[in-house]
């Protein structure tokens, strides 16, 4: 239980916060609805779900393809735009590339599949 | 210690199956419109988190036409609901603060690192605190306890309320957004499991003591279509214990009298009804929208000879059989 204090401090920042509170700018709303319109696609959803309940939230194109019942092509292709859209990270280890969720992004995506 | 990546399978979560992913694509696609999402996000960045069309088209400069076709898009797809007795105002869905929240309002605030649910801003105490929750728990697991145990619904009420708390900025609905999600989510999970609640009639016995007519009314309606309805009985002033002639009399015709024990009449006993029956103390009973009310004119068995106690058995019989009529149930 927080001190009554610093529940007081909290709940002021808080008003400050909700005061400035505004919809989202058309430059945001652009950027966003972007974004929306590159995960409204099945294929990348279920993708986007596997990825997000892997362990360590990180998935090899093998894997996708062994789960999904999607050929590789297929999947690399999904991949590829949403890297370059900057919603998917990659690294390559060894012979393996690992995608994960872009971490400024996991929140939202987490927040879409539920 | 073991690499888990190179030594076989992992563990993976269930991908979204076809279907969900189908709906949720066509849910995104409408919403991947950048006027669209404005006017949800200008909805949900209200401090109530309720707006008109008029006032978002000229806060979002927008034409107002413009904006009724979209919030027309919104509502369609269940994101924005009228709200209730406000024609013409829309508020955000509770799935909708859940999936789009922290994307329409949210992201664009700092994330305060001292928000725990015990403390979250812009929450009243008042509303934060467990009471809340738990008047909240009580309800939903008095009108799903057929269905669901106690701490099933406190677990949904406890991760809906999370959920909706670190999203939606309307802390003063925050409870009736949470108890409406609940229901949402315990009916999804009812029908998902095969245990669809809905169309099943909830009927609320009331009388002054508890003891008598509304006991017996129960007793005779359970032994009629017990699958069919769910029964609860109550008392304006419950007494200690089932009057024993009423007992008797049921027990001459084969029923029993099960687990109940006199109850008060309490405000989430009404609510979970939807068919309300006074026998008795009508002045008592609170009225809610949206439940069906009959007052029984039926004489109180109790202290009554056992020849009186059977006509009033007889009495409550003729007449469940014609509420039971109403509600659609066919006896067998």
């Amino acid at each position: 239980m927080a001190s009554p204090a610093a529940r007081d401090r909290v709940r002021r920042a808080a008003r400050a916060v909700s005061d400035t509170s505004e919809p989202l700018t058309r430059p945001a709303a652009e950027a966003l609805a972007k974004t929306l319109r590159l995960v409204a696609d099945p294929t990348r959803l279920q993708l986007l779900s596997m990825i997000n309940g892997s362990p360590g939230q990180e998935v090899t194109v093998g894997e996708l393809t062994r789960h999904l019942g999607l050929r590789q092509p297929t999947i690399s292709h999904h991949l590829r735009l949403m890297y370059e859209d900057g919603l998917l990270d990659r690294e390559q280890r060894g012979r393996q590339v690992w995608y994960s969720i872009a971490k400024d992004r996991r929140d939202a995506i987490a927040d879409l599949l539920r | 210690m073991t690499e888990p990546r190179k030594s076989g399978p992992r563990w993976y979560a269930t991908p979204l199956d076809h279907e969900t992913a189908a709906t949720r694509a066509r849910q995104l696609d409408a919403l991947a419109e950048p006027d669209r999402l404005r006017v949800l996000s200008g909805v949900s960045a209200r401090p109530d988190g309720t707006a008109d069309a008029v006032s978002l088209a000229a806060e979002l400069d927008l034409e107002p036409s413009d904006v009724e076709k979209h919030i027309a898009v919104l509502t369609a797809l269940a994101l924005l609901e009228e709200v209730e007795d406000q024609p013409g105002t829309f508020t955000p869905t509770a799935e909708t603060w859940m999936r789009f929240g922290r994307l329409v309002v949210a992201a664009q605030l700092p994330v305060h690192p001292a928000a725990s649910l015990s403390e979250r801003p812009g929450v009243d105490s008042e509303m934060e605190s467990p009471p809340v929750l738990r008047r909240i728990t009580d309800r939903l697991a008095y009108r799903f306890s057929s269905t669901f145990s106690k701490e099933t619904v406190e677990r949904y009420v406890a991760d809906s309320y999370r959920l909706l708390a670190e999203r939606a900025r309307v802390s003063q609905h925050l409870p009736s957004l949470t108890t409406r999600f609940v229901e949402d989510r315990l009916n999804a999970l009812a029908v998902a499991s095969g245990r669809d609640l809905r169309g099943t009639p909830e009927v609320l016995f009331v009388c002054v003591q508890n003891a008598g007519r509304s006991q017996m009314a129960a007793a005779l309606l359970r032994q009629m279509a017990s699958d069919q309805v769910h029964i609860r009985t109550a008392g304006s002033r419950p007494s200690g214990q089932i009057d024993p002639f009423v007992v008797e009399v049921l027990d001459e015709i084969g029923v029993p009298v099960v687990a109940e024990f006199p109850k008060p009449l309490t405000d989430e006993v009404v609510q979970a009804a939807d068919f309300v029956i006074t026998m008795g103390c009508g002045d008592a009973c609170p009225i809610y929208p949206g439940r069906r009310y009959m007052d029984w004119p039926v004489a109180d068995p109790i202290g009554q000879p056992l020849e009186e106690v059977r006509r009033i058995r007889e009495e409550i019989t003729g007449r469940l059989k014609a509420l039971c009529q109403e509600m659609g149930i066919s006896l067998g």
